[in-house]
């Protein structure tokens, strides 16, 4: 089926979300809302100890993007966009549930993929996961009409919460829909076991071939002890 | 035996890591610009288009092409005909700091214990300068480069068991260290391999240089290393991983391969990573004063 193209507007729908599959491409207009290190963990923070509501911002039904921005302040409460583009996702997967269930986004723009239990979260709460072309900072950014507020500033520029209206922002590639499908997943089969077997094939090599001496596990992990008979 | 004010070294240092966060080196920005038109992939396809649309627009509005405008690094090689008068390590924290407030840069560099952030990128020993030195030369050599975390994470440094095969092992390490990112140093990369040297961060600092080869897939001149260079730049690209891990045609722009000599029981194997927004720019100060933009030559008019 070939893939479609989706002009969305914040609020965003249920429906809106069940719509979007693998491979389709999303402009986003509305309200978006950059989340990083520090803001997805005092969120979880804030909904652990039940105090949600002291989180300044509303999320419900919104698009949050993973992302720490180049933001330029010309007034007091005047902001403008120098350079705003995705971050990876994958270390936030274990505050995408937590930030779903306590704050209600319906997309989340970032970059690459997350792990089975964030993407648990976007099924049970109805939300989907699109990728942002990484690096195209200038694109996106030229795509802010406004830096409408800020939030938590004490976390420095790039974790600071930054409201932006947005106006056709994209293109945004859907990449993990809400049913949890995931094409991250659907291209490692690919890369790992066909591509990747054919070209040992073709080069020779053995894929069950352990040539590496040092690192065998490295320092600070689970099995990195594994090995210390060695001595 | 000609002089150089360390003041000339901190506007040159300045203006070339200013301009590298802004603009691509122009044999990067070509590989994509091809890379978009050969692939069959639509969804890539579409992704290098936008790639293209952003490096217009940030070169038109001279914003950062990327918001990860990284932790600034130099590497400076100095002529043995040229002395220093000034502060020259003074010279690259002041470039680094000014050029953070006017791009404006990202002010990311932190102190690692307590997060405290100054808002300047220097402190703490930032940034690093990498200084070589080149004898008979009558001129010093600056190159900035704004690099990002996405990439430079995902590089790697193993020791193989002696008497591994040669070959083999660096084919099956190189390949197997790209396919495990998959997208996420924001494919396609340029790649930096690196063989012998001795002490891992001799053998990582060989391969994180190689990227910044001038021409972009240009060959080792060593005919062993440049036909490793060939098969694994084959390779990577049949791995299919595509732009930022969508699928397609292009996995690297390049592979740059450097060997260095070992110990004799052991090589070690560095692979290194730039994302598909290489950011460098290189500059030549001479013993006259004059200023010759390598990269970038338009900045000499300035």
């Amino acid at each position: 089926m070939a893939p479609k193209e989706y002009k969305l507007k914040t609020p965003l729908s249920r429906e809106q979300i069940d719509r979007l599959e693998l491979g389709d491409v999303v402009y986003l207009t509305g309200k978006l809302f950059t989340i990083r290190d520090w803001s997805h963990q005092r969120i979880a923070q804030y909904w652990r100890e039940g105090r949600i509501d002291e989180v300044p911002f509303q999320l419900r039904d919104l698009a949050i993007l993973h992302c720490g921005p180049i933001i330029k302040q010309v007034g007091e409460n005047h902001w403008e966009p120098v350079s705003v583009g995705p971050t990876s996702s994958s270390r936030f997967s274990p505050f995408v549930a937590p930030l779903l269930q306590a704050m209600g986004p319906r997309l989340i723009v970032g970059k690459g993929t997350l792990t089975k239990e964030a993407i648990k979260g976007l099924v049970e709460c109805g939300a989907a996961f699109v990728q942002g072309v990484g690096g195209c900072a200038a694109l996106y950014g030229s795509k802010i009409k406004r830096v409408a507020n800020r939030y938590w500033p004490e976390f420095g520029m790039p974790d600071t919460v930054w409201e932006f209206d947005v106006e056709d922002f994209g293109p945004l590639s859907v990449e993990i829909d809400c049913r949890g499908n995931c094409s991250y997943e659907k291209l490692r089969e690919v890369v790992l076991k066909n591509n990747l077997a054919q070209i040992y094939e073709e080069l020779g090599l053995n894929p069950e071939a352990d040539f590496i001496w040092w690192p065998r596990e490295p320092a600070g992990t689970r099995k990195a002890l594994k090995y210390a008979t060695t001595y | 035996m000609g002089t150089i004010s360390a003041d000339r070294i901190e506007r040159v240092a300045y203006t070339l890591l200013r301009h590298a966060s802004i603009e691509l080196p122009p044999d990067v920005e070509n590989a994509l610009r091809q890379a978009r038109e050969r692939e069959s992939n639509p969804t890539a396809k579409a992704y290098f288009q936008a790639i293209i649309e952003n490096l217009e627009i940030a070169r038109r509005d001279k914003v950062p092409v990327c918001q990860d405008t990284g932790v600034p690094m130099y590497y400076v090689t100095m002529g043995s005909k040229v002395m220093v008068e000034g502060n020259l390590r003074q010279a690259f924290v002041d470039a680094t700091a000014r050029a953070t407030a006017d791009t404006p840069l990202r002010q990311q560099v932190t102190n690692p214990l307590t997060n405290e952030n100054p808002g300047t990128n220097v402190g703490w020993q930032m940034p690093p300068v990498f200084f070589d030195y080149l004898d008979g030369a009558d001129y010093i050599e600056i190159l900035a480069v704004p690099k990002g975390g996405g990439a430079e994470l995902k590089g790697s440094c193993v020791v193989p068991i002696p008497g591994a095969p040669k070959e083999e092992t660096i084919l099956k390490t190189v390949i197997d260290a790209v396919a495990m990112p998959g997208g996420e140093p924001c494919t396609p990369t340029i790649i930096g391999v690196a063989v012998g040297g001795f002490g891992l961060d001799h053998t990582e600092q060989l391969a994180r240089k190689a990227i910044y080869r001038t021409p972009l897939n240009s060959r080792h001149p060593d005919p062993n290393v440049a036909a490793l260079e060939d098969k694994l730049y084959t390779a990577i690209n049949k791995l299919g991983i595509g732009p930022l891990g969508v699928g397609g045609d292009t996995t690297c722009l390049a592979v740059h391969m450097d060997i260095a000599g070992t110990h004799s029981a052991v090589f070690p194997i560095a692979v290194a990573f730039y994302c598909w927004a290489s950011r460098y720019s290189r500059a030549r100060i001479h013993s006259n004063g004059a200023v010759e933009y390598i990269t970038h030559p338009h900045l000499a008019s300035r």
